[in-house]
């Protein structure tokens, strides 16, 4: 069975809007789950049925697109957090806080590499809120999303280069804050590049 | 994906597929599409949303404009089609030069094109615009011919440069020539000729409404340009946007001007919102009431531009009716000898 593209569904949608419906069933669980780890379900829940909204009223600028229209709606779901990074920050603190606790809380638990990736939970949290917007954005599109960095560009409008700059740097930045947490175990975490 | 990645994703868990908050927040965006949708189906016309983006495009075209680049607006799109507006054939009544009100230079105009005589588009004819564009020289050339059925083709005369990347377009019936902001030709020349059912048809558009819930003054004003420079505008239709223009909040009275090939004119303009000290102006000629064309002036110097300076300007010198999609009018063959312009129709034909 072949599947219609996401932009000649979007292009139908100009002649007739409910087909945009189906781009809304397509993509909803991917934005919302995205969303949804990044702020929590309340926002995510405003935050994604916004996204939709928007991108059915803009829809002409995907209509000659080709291939998902996911990096697309990725891209507007990531201006509308944006504007919500305060939130996100204080999602991300709270985060710190509690890996703080759960760590306190298992001192007994053998040392694996699953007690190495709690005690970093806490500097990751404050990491990943110390960074700039458009960093966090990249990493997390990247780490989270699963895009690559032209799908990023793409989603973002910015250029491939661009991207690949501000993920460098916002790896350089989590690396550093992950390397000063890490316990000194010489089994500690593995920070290397690692291509997967 | 490196290693810091992977602790990021595995920082937080993905939530699970399909659980009830997901339901929830599925069911709640839905309701909220779905309102979206029934808005565009709740239009008067069945194309209203296409209508409603295609305004939006020309909305974003013309801040283009007002970034000084007429020419770099046909990349933002291969739709986006800087239109001509034609100088209206009214012979009769004068304005004079002591016009006192924007509304009366408006109601003037309205009244000039709706004596014109009109008759839709038939199979074969082809609506033919020139329309002119500076101050950058060479000067922007654009020539378009384009049937009811949407075929036809858009010249761009001069040479290929990042600011005119293209030459030519083709529009066929599988890719017809899309009315920026009307769809097709059909929906064009249907569009409400009463003013204030116009008006409430702009202002109904949800693309084009502020935050407070309605279109500024200023962004109707646009709306209103971007229509009357499309192709083939029933002189109605055109009347009726002089009088939703007549009733805008802020459009102001500019005075004795010329227009950027230096025919003596009257300006009324409006002054944009947010603004870096722009004012859009549409220019008419006193005595018939045609729109001669259009510019942008720099009110603050914030621009980059000294206060007073013209920042673009765009002339509609040339529309007719022809008879192919290739042929042009005496009269835009004679203007192009006159500005040593050189058009280039093709050659090709269906």
């Amino acid at each position: 069975m072949v599947v219609e593209a996401d932009g000649r569904v979007i292009a139908r949608s100009l002649v007739d809007p409910a087909c945009f419906e189906l781009v809304f069933e397509r993509h909803f669980g991917s934005v919302y789950r995205y969303l949804r780890r990044r702020l929590g379900e309340d926002l995510a829940q405003e935050l994604t049925a916004e996204t939709f909204a928007q991108a059915f009223r803009v829809r002409q600028r995907f209509a000659a697109g080709e291939g998902s229209a996911l990096p697309w709606l990725y891209g507007i779901a990531a201006n509308l957090v944006r504007m919500r990074h305060r939130s996100e920050q204080r999602r991300l603190r709270a985060y710190a806080r509690a890996a703080e606790q759960d760590v306190v809380q298992s001192p007994g638990e053998e040392v694996d590499a699953r007690l190495d990736a709690l005690a970093l939970r806490p500097a990751l949290a404050k990491a990943l809120a110390r960074l700039s917007p458009s960093q966090r954005e990249v990493l997390l599109l990247t780490a989270w999303a699963g895009l690559s960095p032209e799908e990023i560009s793409s989603a973002l409008s910015l250029s491939a280069g661009a991207v690949r700059t501000r993920l460098h740097r916002a790896r350089h930045q989590v690396t550093a804050a992950l390397t000063a947490a890490a316990p000194a175990a010489p089994e500690g975490p593995s920070l290397e590049r690692s291509r997967s | 994906m490196t290693g810091v990645d992977e602790y990021v994703r595995t920082f937080v868990e993905e939530p699970p597929a399909g659980d009830e908050a997901e339901r929830i927040a599925q069911d709640y965006a839905r309701r909220r599409l779905q309102r979206a949708l029934a808005v565009e189906k709740d239009a008067p016309t069945s194309s209203l949303g296409r209508l409603a983006l295609r305004l939006r495009a020309s909305q974003r075209r013309r801040r283009v404009l007002l970034a000084g680049s007429l020419a770099a607006a046909l990349v933002v799109g291969a739709f986006v089609v800087i239109a001509l507006l034609p100088a209206q054939r009214a012979s009769d009544t004068s304005l004079g030069p002591g016009a006192a009100s924007a509304a009366v230079v408006l109601e003037h105009a309205a009244r000039a094109a709706a004596r014109q005589p009109w008759h839709p588009l038939t199979a074969g004819e082809y609506d033919y615009q020139l329309s002119l564009a500076g101050p950058r020289r060479p000067l922007w050339v654009a020539e378009l011919w384009v049937g009811a059925d949407g075929t036809g083709q858009m010249v761009f005369p001069g040479p290929v440069s990042p600011q005119n990347p293209f030459q030519s377009q083709r529009f066929s019936r599988q890719h017809p020539f899309v009315w920026v902001e009307a769809g097709d030709y059909q929906q064009l020349i249907h569009l409400p000729i009463s003013p204030p059912a116009l008006k409430r048809w702009i202002d109904r558009q949800p693309e084009l409404r502020g935050r407070s819930g309605r279109a500024a003054g200023s962004e109707e004003f646009t709306i209103v340009g971007d229509i009357m420079r499309l192709p083939a505008v029933p002189p109605a239709l055109r009347a009726a946007l002089f009088r939703v223009a007549e009733r805008l909040p802020g459009v102001t009275l500019v005075g004795p001007t010329q227009d950027g090939l230096g025919r003596h004119g009257t300006a009324v303009g409006m002054t944009t919102i947010g603004s870096r000290g722009l004012r859009n102006d549409l220019i008419f000629d006193p005595t018939t009431g045609a729109l001669l064309g259009e510019r942008t002036v720099s009110l603050s110097g914030k621009s980059g531009t000294p206060a007073g300076s013209v920042i673009n300007w765009s002339v509609y010198p040339v529309e007719a009716v022809v008879h192919t999609d290739h042929k042009l009018p005496a009269k835009a063959v004679r203007l192009a000898h006159r500005l040593h312009i050189k058009l280039k129709p093709s050659t090709r034909s269906h």
